[in-house]
């Protein structure tokens, strides 16, 4: 079976009213049978409606600004409410992540469907301290459903970079999985090979990132060009991953999201969509 | 060349502490639960995890119903160091804010029980089992519509 999965942080929702429609034609265009849809205002009867209602939300808590929708012919549930809640942290905090079992002939994958907290908030120190805390929530989960294929993905507010992401004591996530490393990185990440403007090989143009940001021009920690949106495989998930199916996308039928140069957050949003694909 | 020595002190892989661990401690509750699964349709099931870094060790048991098709519900958690029993912070019902405080060498095992007790009789438990127990059912019902 192959599963295709689309991701969107609409958080500037298009002030000019175009959020709705490219909405609808993105799902036309690509079928995804899961749609992780973030900082969304519209309700999910709304929004069931631009996919023609044949996706269906399910994500219990109506307060959760992640919310998730997947094709009725899924086994597919949501795992764990409002309660990844840690220790000292706030609601807020605590309604960043959305947590999903799908059922697969005998096999169960965990699906993280996040908003990490962002550099707005949190500086990178404290993301690195959440990410720890998240990590050792997804490792209980592991163990709980008695699983290791997890997939942890959304807008991660991170680039693939940030220590959050990459270091040995976080999550752990590298541009590589080999087993004749010394050290086995507990996540691939795949979005390391989407940053720059070109195509290794083919020379053909693509868009740097997935969110485009003017930084402060004192700031050395900012970049006009982010790959802050992703996905993170478990390893010995990768065999199920398709590569070539990882996709930033700027058009959608005439929705132009993005150039090269910049992308189109007045009309979309400042967030451009991801698309990937598991074969099971 | 001198033998190296083996100055090894064997030990049987228990620690020799006439106390009981938390782990044990809370892997007790979740036995009890468990013995009334069928009523409840709820079971409990407890996992370790190194928390957020390595000086604590974290037990949680976790309520799941019995239909819930993996669904789960921070119930309690222990946090000790990871060298030594105490002091055991406690913390229940999905653990942010809902702290029970720390239970000292001097309280003991006696100071977790009294803990263990005030969680078992606080509202939110009879609540917690009562819902789990309706999402089971919810979702036992939706898999047959299925």
């Amino acid at each position: 079976m192959k599963l295709d999965i689309l991701f969107w942080n609409i958080r500037n929702r298009g002030k000019l009213g175009q959020i709705k429609p490219a909405i609808r034609d993105l799902y036309k265009k690509y079928k995804p049978k899961i749609f992780l849809l973030i900082e969304s205002d519209l309700t999910d009867t709304e929004t069931e409606a631009l996919f023609n209602n044949e996706l269906k939300s399910i994500t219990i808590s109506g307060k959760k600004t992640v919310r998730m929708f997947a094709h009725t012919s899924l086994i597919i549930n949501q795992i764990n409410d409002k309660d990844i809640s840690f220790p000292n942290a706030s609601i807020q905090l605590n309604q960043r992540v959305v947590t999903f079992k799908l059922v697969s002939g005998k096999e169960s994958i965990l699906l993280f469907g996040t908003h990490f907290p962002s550099k707005y908030s949190y500086e990178i120190e404290s993301q690195y301290k959440i990410m720890r805390e998240w990590q050792d929530y997804i490792d209980s989960q592991e163990k709980l459903q008695q699983t290791n294929k997890s997939i942890f993905f959304g807008d991660l507010n991170m680039n693939p970079f940030d220590y959050a992401l990459y270091q040995d004591d976080s999550i752990f996530a590298h541009p590589v999985i080999s087993t004749n490393t010394t050290y086995n990185p507990s996540f691939y990440n795949p979005m390391w090979s989407l940053m720059g403007d070109f195509i290794y090989k083919t020379n053909k143009s693509k868009v740097p990132g997935s969110y485009y940001f003017v930084p402060n021009r004192f700031s050395v920690r900012e970049f006009h060009w982010n790959c802050i949106d992703g996905v993170l495989v478990k390893s010995n998930l990768l065999p199920n991953f398709v590569k070539k199916e990882l996709e930033i996308i700027t058009q959608i039928n005439k929705h132009k999201l993005a150039s090269n140069h910049e992308i189109f957050s007045d009309d979309y949003s400042d967030h451009l969509p991801i698309k990937f694909q598991l074969k099971l | 060349m001198k033998d190296i020595k083996e100055v090894w002190s064997n030990f049987d892989g228990t620690s020799d502490s006439e106390e009981n661990m938390p782990y044990k401690i809370l892997q007790a509750q979740a036995d009890a639960i468990n013995k009334n699964k069928a009523t409840y349709e709820v079971f409990a099931t407890v996992i370790t995890s190194s928390g957020d870094n390595s000086k604590v060790i974290k037990h949680i048991l976790y309520l799941l119903p019995v239909y819930g098709n993996g669904y789960n519900y921070r119930y309690i958690e222990f946090t000790q160091p990871v060298d030594d029993i105490y002091p055991v912070s406690i913390q229940a019902f999905q653990a942010g804010n809902n702290d029970f405080g720390s239970v000292s060498r001097e309280q003991g095992e006696n100071g977790i029980y009294e803990t263990l007790t005030k969680i078992f009789h606080d509202l939110r438990t009879k609540v917690a089992f009562t819902q789990l127990k309706s999402i089971g059912r919810n979702m036992k019902d939706w898999k047959e519509e299925l």
